[in-house]
């Protein structure tokens, strides 16, 4: 058979491996290679795995993911110069969604930013990127560095480290995952010892942490499994539209955390997940992925994530953004009637069958048991809002498309 | 991974099962559990000509889409209409309830040309 979509174990040896790798193949995963790194497809079935997130909770290893860690007094400062959103301003433990952008307003990155302190941050970027975000945040500091413009005492007290080898990220998610992370794990207690080399010391936390079952939506505390008694950062966050929680933790624990949620999985009926009901759940739940709805050819306008541009503060890509006049393109989702799955890059066609934009992400809803799909409309004369129907060219079969508004896993039948 | 002894394969992984003049055709256990979760099935209607190696259609998993080369040549007499509803037919069954259509030969002398049970197992172990 001919696979035209996915390369598996194309340069499966050239790639990197999560420490977990060795469990996957265990457990009988599916392996791809995503972003360079030999991971789970899937184990047993991507629907399965999508509905029993749904359902009840999932165990995700998500290790392939950057961490970048920026620290000292003019973190804030210089953070707040490389990313769209006011992130010196946030609360410490707390987490903002932000952009990266190019001189021209692309979108080098999406990410979010761990705020630990007025001096401590991490970026947790996208696998695929880890390496050129670094480069380019690195680039940025020693520029404002060298700058004679710059107020001489200005970005001198500033590090800029990838920690993305030493830390392992796990992530928890579906309505149930309180059923197995509360049991398992327990606040560190306040005279927690700073002196010590211990994991959550890596991210010099300051102030007060919240009771971890108390944690609202973006934010994060410090925590430590009972029993195998390892440290953790966790975190109210996820890629799932569920509730779910995403766990920092030493890459050299990971696999005892991993096999310790997984030998209390009946807690929550947890299963673990791969990277394809990763992408149908996020899909969903209408939210980006780099290299389908983002990359550095589209703006945040395009992409309808202006409000993560900060109006109070100068940034990168600020000005050239100014510019932009007319949106180049918008991005829109829709269903299709038909049974086959459109693609990333198939042609969008009007009802004249003239080309008029093409699809960002197309998949499978297992929730609604049908194709959906987002795409770039590109046209200047189709007004998107107007748009209520089109085709897609899928290989020569021209499928009808509906439009919709997102996200996908609450849509009314 | 279940290969049926009285079976026989092409290189691409579909399976022919032979009937007098006539044969069902599918995907193998080895192409289904290599394809995953699969969503659809695009087949051509009956009376449509088959030709050895040719591409007749394509099947669809959540993740990927493949084409589906014919194994022998022949005119399609039966389509898996149960397919259109329930695809995981095939990963559920796909020597059984997960047969994709049927041809009338045109050419069995084609049936020599493929591959028995052992010659399709080393093939996959050759992989």
């Amino acid at each position: 058979m001919n696979n035209k979509n996915v390369n598996i174990n194309e340069n499966e040896n050239k790639n990197k491996k999560t420490p977990l790798y060795d469990k996957h193949l265990a457990l009988g995963a599916k392996i791809v290679s995503f972003a360079g790194f030999s991971m789970p497809l899937y184990y047993k079935s991507i629907i399965d795995e999508h509905l029993n997130v749904r359902n009840h909770s999932g165990l995700f290893d998500i290790s392939h993911m950057g961490e970048i860690i920026v620290k000292g007094k003019d973190a804030g400062l210089f953070l707040d110069f490389v990313l769209t959103a006011d992130v010196s301003s946030i609360f410490p433990n707390t987490i903002a969604y932000s952009l990266i952008l190019n001189e021209n307003g692309g979108v080098i990155d999406d990410l979010t930013v761990y705020k630990f302190s007025n001096e401590s941050y991490m970026i947790v970027a996208n696998a695929a990127n880890t390496k050129k975000d670094f480069a380019w945040i690195h680039t940025q500091m020693i520029n404002l560095q060298k700058s004679k413009l710059q107020d001489q005492s200005k970005f001198q007290d500033l590090t800029v480290e990838n920690y993305s080898d030493k830390i392992g990220l796990l992530s928890v998610q579906g309505p149930k995952s309180r059923n197995i992370i509360y049991p398992l794990a327990e606040d560190i207690s306040d005279n927690y010892d700073k002196s010590k080399n211990n994991f959550c010391n890596i991210f010099n936390f300051q102030y007060n942490i919240k009771p971890f079952k108390e944690l609202s939506h973006f934010e994060f505390s410090c925590i430590k499994f009972k029993e195998i008694n390892i440290e953790a950062v966790i975190s109210r966050s996820g890629y799932t539209g569920e509730f779910g929680f995403e766990i920092f933790v030493s890459a050299d624990d990971i696999n005892k955390l991993w096999d310790y949620i997984l030998d209390n999985k009946e807690l929550s009926n947890l299963t673990p997940i791969g990277l394809g009901a990763r992408d149908t759940l996020r899909f969903e739940a209408a939210l980006p992925l780099y290299g389908h709805e983002l990359d550095e050819t589209i703006n945040p306008y395009d992409a309808g994530l202006e409000k993560y541009l900060s109006k109070n503060k100068d940034f990168i890509g600020k000005e050239a953004l100014e510019k932009i006049k007319n949106k180049e393109k918008k991005l829109i989702f829709f269903k299709l009637a038909g049974k086959q799955i459109p693609r990333h890059m198939q042609k969008i066609l009007d009802e004249n069958l003239k080309p008029i934009g093409c699809v960002a992400s197309g998949t499978y809803s297992p929730l609604n048991k049908m194709p959906i799909g987002s795409a770039y409309i590109s046209d200047s004369n189709v007004i998107p809002s107007s748009l209520k129907n089109f085709y897609i060219d899928i290989r020569g079969n021209f499928e009808k498309a509906e439009v919709v508004n997102p996200p996908f896993h609450k849509m009314k039948k | 991974m279940d290969i049926p002894k009285n079976f026989k394969y092409n290189s691409e992984h579909l399976w022919v099962k032979v009937n007098g003049d006539k044969a069902l055709i599918g995907v193998t256990d080895f192409a289904q559990d290599q394809l995953g979760d699969i969503i659809y099935v695009d087949i051509p209607e009956p009376g449509y000509e088959l030709e050895q190696n040719e591409s007749f259609g394509t099947i669809e998993s959540a993740k990927s889409v493949s084409e589906l080369y014919a194994p022998v040549s022949g005119q399609v007499i039966r389509i898996n209409e149960s397919l259109k509803d329930e695809p995981e037919l095939i990963n559920e069954e796909p020597y059984d309830a997960g047969w994709i259509l049927e041809v009338k030969l045109s050419n069995e002398n084609e049936i020599g040309e493929l591959l028995s049970k052992e010659q399709y197992e080393e093939l996959l172990n050759s992989n």
